[in-house]
């Protein structure tokens, strides 16, 4: 086994609003070996971003970690300070958000604001003039890299110049601009249209492998998923659900959410005509999460022991996990004919 | 950007155009015309009187001589104070409510800006919170209130500072600061807002991700996007300089363009009322024109239109 | 990775793993109790300290100016003889004399002005001018504004064009200059209309210069309104239910008011709120310089001019009208901040 390079261990955050406390995280456990692709999937409001900015400390006010640890690349994450955080932000660890139309500044040049991040992390120490050059030398490469053509040319365009695709593509050069060990890709094409989306996550995969970093990939999309990821953690309501290999969790899903979520796609492959089964209800008020299995309400076997106590988790091999009462009911049973 | 250019003062130009118009046929709605409320002129001197001013003419032609003096640059001839031209006047009384008024703008954006900055920054806390409650106060408090109580305080109780007049440094303290309460207090509350909206921005929060401290974050990149919306305001800051400079220069005395507007409403000197009406109007509408070109040129996003 | 507990730990039971009944589902399901957009808005109105303490300053303010002069022992034109100039609470050489003689004499709680003029009454009576024209000035304006701004947002196109293109002059226009100019001008026809046209003599009850000042407003002032309404019907009539009423063959009358108008009333109700402070700044302005009211009537600007000229030897005088007319604008801003973070929070400068 390769060398981890992300270890989240029972972490748990909770946003206080003026209404009470939101546990956003419920007892998250993640952990990344150097090279790993990993998609998080969820609904929207799961926790899957919240998991993700945590290992930045870029958990927005009034959000706090509760408890739990992350360590990431050497740093304990949850003990560090903003001092400390800034020095990691963009050189270790880099983020590409959904929306590339408002995530780069409108008043200032693409150049500027690749070169901003290069010049940020740089240690070389010489001197302005000569840091500058380098530095526009370097956007420029980044952006061939990232397949934008007349990268020369787009280094002197404003945001608003460019296309969505175009802009996401500025967006992943920023990101690598210092070729972190883990990139942080946050729904990075639910903004895109279709085509586009394809190739941007070509290029990620890419990149990937020409810089050897890991990613971590947020998406409510099970196709995206499936093409690129390695491992898959499924949240619901601000917990992890079920944890294992893209194939455990498409050909062997313990969970009944898994199961709904598989079922929601579409397959083109079905010679029948297979009618799509959404998943009923509504996720929890966050505000007041039930006692039990936080699925329970919207689940179809549903039992008792759901509603009042939340499941523990149910190995299934070494990669593969997951939190549901029905897994363990045989096992249960089994037991009990033996007592 | 040259069409708009192009476009912004043509409609500046119409704006004065339909003022100019809209004083000249105002006042000769004041029934009798404008001598009429003078202690009653002998037969003669009305004849003179109105020969001077072509209200023997008819009313066309009264407006295309109004009109083609307006061009060139010609305010007419006051009526009270005899031989001096609404020219001099505008001459001599301008620079001193420009001095004023310039000063005071500066002031307010000085202090506001930066004040809003920090309340924005500071969100939620304490100091935020004290800071817009004098905000809110500040705009609720009329410049002639702000005044008087400047004259009651600081001239009639602790004689800090002169009250009538214009000729020393001293002498500006009360007027700017009664001038820049309003304004100040707006322009903290309109950056503070814009500041929070441009904080709340997904670019923020890349800049954040790439390892942007917090200082250059504040700076470079909220406050170039946040102080938009505050450029704009400059336009209706100079309406309310120049309105509020009418309450300032009666209440201190000074003599500025502002006092003469006021003194010839009370004395109906009519050219004067349609020169300085029509000369501020210029004014404001250049300003706005010049405002909102500024305002495109350091907005990237509209550059190419 | 999980630490796979014993399962007797949870000390389960076979009923456990029964299947749970719709009703035992149901009752996880914590809806949260639905209310309406009024009631919700309301609630966040009555939960905003500082909006229900303006309000409460307003309602007092209000009562004062307009319904304690009806009981008050003195009136606003009335020149006391031999009581000018008094200072607070003091009473003239009669009112002594009639005090002493056991008769009980209202006080001059403020005091009175050159004239005799109780000044407590002739600051409530201000107090109502500036409410007054305040909120008739907001009304023209709401009036006004919200039709202009729906009909050249419904109609669209050539139309819109047209009359946005008005508003962008008339908003260029300086609109103090040409308040300032017909508050000048009017005064003379107003004036004449008032005393030779039967049935128009109200307008001297009134005042020329607040007539004037209510024809400005409505000449000037609804363009901001127009533009915020039309802003907000452009994207209402994109609005399905507004193809469907067309489907079922409502007028363009009808559906302006009925759905489009009902539509952004919060909106609205926000903007001619915070308009009504900008009113009673604007009439105190003019009122100042001595181009709002007429004499014998005041208000709050009028009476911190007559007092600029004593305001070394009786600063009170001019005290009283200047915190008033803060303290009625401080409230109505607040309140209409309130008012706007319960029902519009969207408009949020």
């Amino acid at each position: 086994m390769s060398e981890t390079l992300l270890d989240i261990k029972n972490l748990r955050l909770s946003f206080f609003t003026p209404a009470g406390e939101v546990k956003a995280l419920n007892d998250i456990s993640i952990k990344m070996n150097k090279g790993d692709v990993l998609g998080i999937v969820g609904e929207s409001g799961s926790g899957k971003s919240v998991t993700s900015y945590a290992v930045m400390g870029l958990t927005a006010y009034p959000g706090r970690i509760v408890g739990g640890t992350i360590d990431f690349n050497g740093h304990k994450v949850h003990e560090m300070t903003e001092k400390e955080f800034r020095k990691m932000r963009g050189k270790e660890v880099s983020i590409i958000f959904q929306d590339p139309m408002t995530s780069l500044n409108p008043v200032y040049t693409i150049g500027n604001q690749i070169c901003e991040s290069i010049l940020l992390h740089d240690e070389s120490g010489l001197p302005k003039k000569e840091l500058k050059k380098k530095a526009k030398a370097r956007a420029i490469e980044l952006l061939t890299l990232v397949g934008i053509n007349e990268p020369e040319k787009r280094l002197k365009q404003y945001p608003h110049e460019l296309s969505g695709g175009m802009r996401q593509r500025v967006m992943i050069a920023i990101a690598l601009a210092c070729e972190p060990k883990l990139l942080i890709a946050d729904e990075p094409t639910t903004a895109l249209d279709v085509t586009i989306q394809a190739q941007i996550l070509e290029l990620m995969l890419e990149l990937k492998d020409k810089i050897g970093m890991s990613i971590i990939m947020i998406t409510h999309d099970l196709g995206v998923v499936s093409n690129m990821c390695e491992k898959i953690a499924v949240m619901y309501a601000g917990k992890i659900v079920e944890f294992g290999s893209t194939d455990e969790i498409f050909y062997n899903p313990k969970h009944e959410y898994t199961k709904g979520l598989l079922k929601s796609i579409p397959k083109l492959t079905d010679e029948e005509k297979e009618k799509l089964v959404p998943i009923e209800g509504t996720p929890v008020d966050m505000l007041n999460p039930p006692k039990g299995c936080p699925f329970a309400p919207r689940c179809k076997s549903c039992m008792k022991i759901c509603i009042e106590k939340m499941p523990p988790y149910t190995d299934f091999s070494d990669t593969h996990y997951s939190a549901c009462w029905l897994t363990q009911k045989e096992e249960f049973l089994k037991e009990e004919g033996n007592n | 950007m040259t069409k708009y250019i192009i476009k912004r003062i043509a409609l500046g130009l119409l704006t004065v155009f339909i003022v100019a118009t809209l004083t000249f046929f105002l006042m000769r709605l004041v029934p009798g015309g404008p001598f009429l409320s003078e202690k009653t002129p002998s037969a003669a001197t009305l004849k003179a009187l109105e020969e001077k001013y072509h209200f023997n003419e008819p009313l066309s032609v009264q407006y295309r001589i109004y009109m083609e003096n307006l061009v060139k640059g010609d305010f007419g001839v006051s009526m009270k104070r005899k031989g001096t031209t609404v020219n001099d006047i505008i001459a001599k009384g301008f620079p001193v409510s420009a001095r004023i008024g310039g000063l005071s703008i500066l002031i307010s954006f000085c202090i506001g800006v930066p004040i809003g900055t920090y309340a924005a920054y500071k969100r939620g806390k304490f100091i935020d919170k004290i800071i817009m409650f004098f905000a809110t106060c500040g705009i609720a408090v009329p410049s002639f209130v702000v005044s008087t109580i400047l004259l009651i305080v600081f001239s009639g109780w602790l004689g800090w500072f002169p009250s009538f007049g214009l000729t020393t440094p001293l002498h500006y303290v009360m007027p700017v600061t009664a001038l820049c309460v309003y304004p100040t207090a707006y322009i903290s509350r309109l950056m503070r807002s814009s500041m929070l909206d441009v904080l709340g921005q997904d670019y923020m929060r890349t800049a954040k991700a790439k390892g942007v401290g917090q200082f250059s974050s504040l700076f470079k990149h909220a406050l170039r996007n946040s102080i938009l919306p505050v450029v704009t305001y400059l336009g209706p800051l100079l309406a309310y300089t120049v309105v509020g400079s009418f309450v300032i220069e009666k209440i201190f005395n000074i003599p500025g363009l502002g006092r003469d507007f006021i003194s010839s409403i009370t004395s109906r000197d009519y050219p004067v009322i349609m020169g300085t009406t029509v000369f501020l109007a210029l004014l404001l509408v250049a300003i706005n024109v010049v405002v909102d070109i500024v305002y495109k040129i350091i907005d990237p996003r509209i550059k190419l239109k | 990775m999980s630490e796979n507990k014993n399962l007797l730990s949870f000390q389960l039971k076979t009923e456990d793993f029964e299947k749970a009944s719709e009703n035992e589902k149901q009752d996880l399901v914590v809806m949260r109790e639905s209310v309406s957009f009024w009631k919700d808005g309301m609630r966040r109105l009555l939960r905003n300290k500082i909006a229900m303490v303006s309000l409460a300053v307003l309602v007092i303010i209000m009562l004062f100016a307009f319904v304690v002069p009806y009981f008050y022992p003195y009136t606003y034109k009335d020149q006391i003889r031999g009581s000018e100039n008094l200072d607070p609470f003091e009473y003239s050489q009669e009112e002594m004399t009639r005090i002493e003689n056991g008769e009980s004499v209202f006080p001059h709680v403020l005091g009175t002005d050159n004239l005799g003029r109780d000044l407590a009454i002739r600051l409530m009576m201000g107090a109502r001018v500036s409410l007054l024209v305040g909120i008739v000035a907001s009304i023209i304006v709401l009036i006004i504004g919200s039709v202009y701004g729906a009909v050249s947002a419904y109609f669209g196109g050539f139309v819109d064009i047209i009359m946005m293109r008005i508003v962008d002059i008339i908003y260029t226009v300086p609109d103090i200059l040409i308040i300032i100019l017909l508050s000048v001008v009017l005064k003379h026809p107003l004036q004449s209309i008032a005393d030779n046209v039967p049935g128009f003599d109200w307008i001297n009850t009134i005042g020329v210069g607040l007539i004037s000042i209510f024809i400005v407003f409505g000449l000037l002032y609804w363009v901001g309104m127009a533009r915020m309404v039309r802003s907000q019907i452009l994207t209402l009539k994109e609005q399905e239910y507004v193809t469907a009423a067309r489907a079922l063959g409502a007028g363009h009358g009808r559906i302006i008011r009925k759905h489009l108008l009902t539509n952004c009333i919060g909106t609205l109700i926000v903007i001619t709120t915070l308009q009504i402070p900008s009113s009673i700044f604007t009439e105190s302005f003019l009122s100042f310089l001595g181009l709002g009211v007429a004499a014998p009537m005041t208000s709050l600007g009028s009476m911190a001019s007559d007092a600029l000229e004593g305001i070394t030897s009786y600063p009170h005088r001019l005290l009283a009208p200047a915190i008033l007319i803060s303290v009625i604008i401080l409230t109505f801003n607040l309140f209409g901040d309130g008012l706007r973070d319960a029902f519009d929070p969207k408009l949020k400068d």
